[in-house]
């Protein structure tokens, strides 16, 4: 269970983040809404080890989060995507794949010149990991071509196959639906619960309210880097604070 | 290309370099020596700029340090030329470990600028070793440089180009296998993904300090073995070899060959040096001819030579496919 409590933090005198708290379940979707610039990218940075907070406390499954480097937080599976996805653009899909499983093989370079069984081994396992999570995604076709020349929807399925490849059991999604079409979201929407099928506990950030009402059984919403509600998706919906702050009209 | 096929062309490659080069006489073969000396420090370049997309201007320091390190072992240590090669390399991938810390926090024109003042210092201090007034005055050979015993096997001197040509033939072949070795692993995919994006390297678990500090190690190991194997070939080891024109002519070997790949280093070593030796034999506007290729090489070699070859024999077949489609 992912814990958040007290989490503060400015950006040069901006508060970006006051007094956020909230929990999340493995094996659910949480949602976090809010309108631009209400904090959740801040949010996110924070728990994946890229912003160090000002204040308080984020513990998942009892082990604190915060002040630890993307790197070894990576290692105990918290797995982060990227607004703008950062896959290696000159290497093939495959390639992007397996660096999801990087978090689960060693690599160092002596293990690289003997290669001795162990390796070999982890070889295989790293293959048919990227094989798995190419069909999940059903980019099998994709494998060889550099991640460069695949188009946008193609681009976010080979994010997504390779925050599979890692086997997270912390998982954050930074707008995965964005730019994608209603065929796309509703394949992405499909793997997100599949993975939380798995165990996984995930935080999803969206902006597409429909994905986020269907996939989330808890809601986190955000506005001015406050939590102004949370609950279940009807009851944040009927919530008079969030249909001001940010679902409007739509609501 | 298919793996099978690449297997393929490589040991007809191989067949040619070992049975052409008796026919080729003295000289050729010497220079057929230093394409593959080159050719070793080269592929070292490439992991380090090709798969780690960090520019070093100082290759040619880590060949000096190869160079003088083989010498001094093998003529201060009585330590034989076999095992000179590995402590060369040794000390090279010691070097590299030393310049890979201190330039973790360079990047681009920064590091490029860092890497090529280790490259001018180094041999600064070579030269002046004697005014420093610490240890031998005449540690490095002063003027002279250092004359490395030949090596031999048993009875059997290495005294001529042709058998050294053997030498150099095998130590590239080993140089290769362990590069593509090192570059296929999970460790080269790190490195990789470091060149690429840092944020996605780190946030998959890439201890990406680490894989940058060890690939100036593998870089630093590769110019060590070349730098003791050139120490043999020139004969009388002085730092005017090691100058910052080698430094570039490295660069040029990789970025000719083509950045990312093994095969490419090898290449782009044997097409410069075969360009300067055809230059050499033409009249004075050798370093203008040199530019003009070089120039035209960058422009219109995307890739280098073996992109550019693996992207024809790509379209080809493609073309094959369509007609039997």
């Amino acid at each position: 269970m992912l814990e958040v409590s007290g989490l503060a933090h400015s950006f040069g005198g901006v508060r970006a983040l006051q007094e956020v708290s909230f929990r999340a379940q493995p094996g659910e979707v949480t949602g976090v809404i809010g309108p631009n610039g209400a904090g959740k990218s801040t949010l996110l940075s924070c728990l994946s080890g890229w912003v160090k907070p000002d204040l308080g406390a984020a513990t998942f499954n009892g082990d604190q989060l915060l002040g630890q480097a993307p790197t070894d937080l990576a290692a105990r599976g918290v797995i982060r995507t990227f607004q703008n996805l950062e896959l290696l653009e000159e290497s093939s899909v495959a390639e992007n794949i397996a660096l999801g499983t990087r978090r689960t093989a060693s690599a160092g370079l002596l293990a690289a010149i003997v290669r001795g069984s162990a390796v070999r081994a982890q070889e295989r396992r790293q293959r048919d990991t990227v094989t798995g999570a190419a069909e999940r995604l059903g980019i099998t076709t994709l494998l060889d071509v550099p991640a460069g020349e695949l188009s946008y929807g193609q681009r976010k399925q080979v994010e997504m196959a390779r925050a599979w490849a890692a086997m997270p059991q912390l998982l954050l999604l930074d707008e995965p639906a964005a730019g994608l079409d209603d065929r796309e979201r509703r394949a992405l929407a499909h793997v997100i619960r599949q993975m939380a099928d798995d165990g996984a506990t995930v935080l999803l950030i969206e902006h597409d309210i429909d994905m986020v009402m269907s996939l989330c059984s808890h809601l986190v919403v955000l506005d001015f880097g406050s939590v102004i509600s949370s609950g279940s998706p009807a009851d944040v919906r009927r919530d008079p604070r969030v249909v001001q702050a940010y679902l409007g009209g739509a609501a | 290309m298919t793996a099978t096929r690449r297997n393929a062309a490589g040991l007809v490659v191989l067949a040619l370099a070992v049975l052409v080069p008796p026919a080729l006489g003295e000289y050729r073969t010497y220079v057929l020596c230093l394409m593959a000396i080159y050719a070793i420090g080269s592929i070292g370049l490439t992991v380090l700029v090709g798969h780690g997309g960090m520019i070093s201007l100082g290759h040619a320091g880590l060949v000096c340090v190869g160079a003088y390190g083989a010498s001094l072992l093998m003529i201060r240590a009585d330590v034989s030329f076999w095992l000179a090669l590995p402590l060369a390399t040794a000390i090279g991938m010691l070097v590299g470990l030393a310049l890979g810390y201190p330039f973790l926090k360079l990047d681009g024109p920064y590091l490029a600028i860092a890497t090529f003042g280790f490259a001018v210092a180094l041999p600064e201090v070579i030269n002046r070793w004697s005014a420093f007034g610490v240890g031998d005055p005449a540690l490095f050979g002063g003027a002279l440089g250092l004359n490395p015993p030949s090596p031999a096997i048993g009875s059997l001197i290495i005294n001529t180009s042709l058998r050294f040509w053997y030498v150099c033939l095998a130590v590239l072949v080993v140089a290769v296998l362990l590069a593509r070795r090192i570059l296929s692993s999970r460790w080269g995919q790190d490195l990789r993904a470091y060149r690429q994006s840092p944020p996605a390297a780190s946030a998959y678990g890439v201890r990406t300090r680490r894989v940058r500090v060890w690939s100036f190690a593998v870089a630093g190991g590769y110019a060590g073995l070349c730098g003791a194997l050139l120490a043999h070939h020139l004969g009388a080891v002085g730092t005017s070899s090691f100058s910052l024109t080698l430094s570039i002519t490295f660069l040029m070997m990789v970025v000719i060959g083509g950045v990312e790949s093994v095969a490419g280093a090898v290449v782009g070593a044997v097409a410069v040096v075969a360009l300067q030796e055809w230059l050499t034999g033409q009249t004075s506007n050798l370093q203008l001819w040199y530019g003009v290729a070089l120039l035209l090489a960058v422009m219109f070699l995307r890739g280098g030579v073996v992109g550019m070859v693996q992207a024809r024999l790509r379209r080809l077949r493609h073309r094959d496919e369509a007609e039997h489609a």
